[in-house]
């Protein structure tokens, strides 16, 4: 598959591939910094105009935008306490304690440089073990879902800072909220109170952006001030500092971008989940457990390396099976289709420079939104540093706006303002949000490949039980927060 | 639960507009001049199959009319947002829908709601695009290789779909009906994770559409091709047997 690699770097070499590889990179950033909007609805909104460019610009242009919006999202994260898109989520909760204490500078280059690490693992990843990769993806059915998601659950524990029960209250009241909707599996139609609104459930955009977003926006205009209360300062030679890090965590950042490329791989589960595992797994193999949630830079690392790996693993499961492993990559199989390339196995070996003009487009976007980041750092932390009430102002106009255009629902709007009312709350009785997002994002998941597994293992509960994987997982879940207790034990009595 | 045929006609995804122009005289229809911007609603979100093709789609039409045409997408409710807001929309021409017809008709026939589809003018099908029936070879590689053999089947076979609102769903409830096989559903799989069931032996059988993605895994030997609902094979695909040469010659789609 190697042989299109040349030709691939070649065009990327011409000025009009570097302008749209460029533009495409900007509009990445963009879409991806403002909360509600989204790479996807970046690269829907330009396909038509595509039709009758050659294909391989169009790659590049779609490849731009998917490689930077992940970062576009994290800059949001961590200015604001609003993730960008759903996949920043877990950004939040170290980065913004960060641009809090002046470090705005530093966490931007953390993520940066997590981003295009992490993009390079999943590629890496990829070219690896594109030939060996059927059975992988086979292996990994209903029942290895349920432990790997179970097992997200369970850190719900171990990730909860201050009170237990808080986090464990938090974590049931998220899978509560997951539940709503019509259940595939039964067919029921559940907690919907005869609205045909939830028969979705609870949307994964409005539920972010008002537990995050307005939750944080209803608090500035409670404390005024700034957002960076001290060491202003430190926010300016900080970026460069945040990349370099990435290589002191090397440990973490290569565990995090192994689970998102993982996850990637499994068709079905998403980015959303793949930060936010990759962080609660950082937080419980952490030496220092408890710096999470208070601007550790590990926090930031894993959730952005699992974010920008995980597109090398569903690239994988689309090449390898020819069937999208995410949005994303069904958007791009539909621009090779619109040129007459047919997505799947024999793509590799008939048109490798497709897969090249992909990759390298990936990587260079990556690259592009990084450099922008470090660039751009000490001027975005600026915004820590304007008083909150301008901030509000515009925040609460550009999250409820971009939540609107999205599905144009005014319900979802008023849903925003209502999870933001108890992301507000929340945040003042001390109650942890993290076990909450947890809950929310894998309780739904957890019961339909409970089910699944069920329903195919003609209702025995021998299925979850019958392979190496799955119990490779239950092992891992039951010695994961022992070890964590024994260390910590033995470092707390010398 | 059964469901009439008629509402099955279009099969996939149909395109439809209210506008009474259209539906009081279709003759003038061809002389319409639309003087401001179309609108066509699509019940998902941006980036799915149904939207990529009312994009296109919109495209070509604002060339050949001459006006802007918007895609508004409208997600929520299974699709069912677009047969809302298009029950609303003043009925001159300028709001079409993108609607998946087998889920909304599911929606009427099972749960009883309304507005009744047939009360809006259909344009035509947005996307025409055969199904085929794929099964497991898990089971044996002589196991479910046709229609016969799932006639005599002792135990219902499992069939995956993604829900009811899909189009898988209706696709096998009338292939098990008109066939006579016993069957039981598995739903919540998304598509991708339907081929990988197949693979794995999950379920025995999945109705897919009949492009290159879908059968990605009959080439490769792990699941093989039942039949394809057409009235001949298609030119394409010359391996698969329809299921009209099987003896069954209400599957012709």
């Amino acid at each position: 598959m190697f042989e299109g690699f040349g030709g691939a770097l070649v065009t990327i070499s011409e000025p009009h591939v570097l302008l749209t590889l460029f533009f495409g990179s900007v509009i990445g950033l963009i879409f991806g910094a403002v909360p509600g909007l989204g790479g996807i609805l970046a690269m829907s909104m330009l396909l038509p105009f595509t039709f009758t460019w050659d294909a391989i610009t169009a790659v590049y242009l779609f490849s731009g935008i998917m490689g930077a919006s992940s970062f576009g999202g994290s800059i949001s994260a961590i200015l604001l306490n609003t993730p960008g898109t759903p996949v920043n989520a877990a950004t939040c909760f170290d980065g913004y304690p960060m641009a809090k204490r002046g470090e705005a500078a530093r966490a931007l280059g953390l993520s940066a440089g997590a981003c295009l690490l992490g993009a390079l693992f999943g590629l890496l990843i990829l070219a690896l073990l594109i030939q060996v990769m059927r059975p992988l993806v086979i292996a990994f059915g209903h029942p290895e879902i349920f432990w790997l998601v179970v097992f997200g659950l369970v850190t719900t524990a171990t990730v909860s800072q201050g009170s237990l029960l808080n986090g464990l209250i938090a974590g049931g009241v998220g899978i509560l909220l997951s539940l709503v909707g019509l259940n595939e599996p039964t067919g029921l139609i559940r907690y919907t109170m005869g609205s045909e609104y939830l028969w979705d459930g609870i949307p994964l955009i409005p539920f972010f952006v008002g537990l995050f977003a307005i939750g944080e926006l209803i608090n500035y205009s409670a404390q005024g001030g700034t957002i960076a209360r001290d060491n202003i300062q430190a926010s300016i030679r900080g970026a460069w500092q945040g990349v370099m890090e990435n290589f002191r965590y090397a440990v973490c950042l290569l565990r995090s971008s192994s689970i998102g490329t993982l996850v990637g791989i499994i068709p079905g589960v998403g980015g959303e989940t793949a930060n936010l595992i990759a962080y609660t797994v950082a937080v419980q193999s952490s030496r220092d457990p408890t710096s999470f949630g208070t601007g550790s830079p590990e926090g930031v690392i894993a959730s952005e390396a699992a974010n920008d790996s995980k597109d090398g693993g569903a690239l994988l499961t689309t090449l390898s099976f020819g069937i999208p492993g995410s949005l994303a990559m069904a958007l791009l199989l539909s621009i090779f289709i619109m040129h007459g390339v047919s997505p799947g196995p024999q793509l590799i070996l008939d048109n490798p420079i497709f897969i090249w003009t992909l990759l390298n487009g990936y990587v260079v976007s990556n690259a592009f939104a990084s450099i922008f980041g470090l660039l751009a750092a000490r001027y975005l932390a600026i915004i820590t540093r304007v008083p909150v009430h301008y901030l509000s102002a515009i925040i609460a106009v550009v999250a409820l706006a971009g939540t609107y255009i999205l599905r144009e629902n005014i319900w979802d709007v008023v849903l925003v303002v209502l999870l933001g009312i108890l992301g507000f709350g929340m945040r003042r009785a001390g109650v942890p949000v993290l076990p909450l997002v947890i809950g929310f994002v894998l309780g739904n998941l957890a019961e339909k490949s409970f089910l699944l597994t069920l329903r195919i293992h003609d209702g025995s509960y021998f299925g979850f039980f019958n392979s190496v994987i799955s119990w490779i997982l239950i092992l891992t879940m039951v010695a994961v927060p022992v070890i964590t207790r024994l260390r910590t034990r033995s470092t707390t009595t010398p | 639960m059964r469901i009439p045929k008629s509402l099955f006609n279009a099969f996939l995804v149909a395109l439809v507009a209210l506008s009474l122009a259209l539906a009081a005289a279709p003759a003038s229809a061809a002389d319409w001049k639309p003087s401001k911007p179309i609108t066509i609603l699509v019940g998902f979100t941006v980036g799915g199959a149904m939207d990529t093709a009312a994009r296109l789609q919109g495209e070509v039409m604002s060339k050949l009319l001459g006006v802007p045409v918007l895609i508004r997408n409208v997600p929520g409710a299974g699709g069912r947002n677009s047969v809302t807001i298009l029950n609303r929309a003043k009925p001159d021409g300028y709001t079409m829908a993108a609607i998946n017809l087998p889920g909304q008709a599911v929606n009427q026939v099972a749960r009883g709601m309304r507005p009744d589809l047939r009360s809006f003018t259909w344009i035509g099908r947005q996307v025409s695009n055969p199904y085929f029936l794929q099964a497991t070879t898990k089971e044996g590689k002589d196991q479910w290789t046709n229609f016969k053999q799932m006639k005599t089947a002792k135990k219902p076979i499992k069939a995956g779909i993604t829900g009811t609102g899909g189009n898988t769903f209706p696709i096998s409830v009338i292939t098990a009906n008109l066939v006579g096989f016993p069957v039981e559903f598995i739903a919540g799989f998304k598509g991708p994770e339907l081929i990988t069931g197949i693979i794995r032996g999950d379920i025995t059988i999945t109705n897919l559409p009949l492009t290159k993605r879908w059968t990605t895994a009959v080439q490769s030997g792990e699941a093989k091709a039942v039949a394809v609902y057409l009235p001949e094979r298609h030119p394409k695909f010359p391996d698969i047997p329809t299921g009209v040469e099987q003896g069954f010659p209400a599957l012709d789609r």
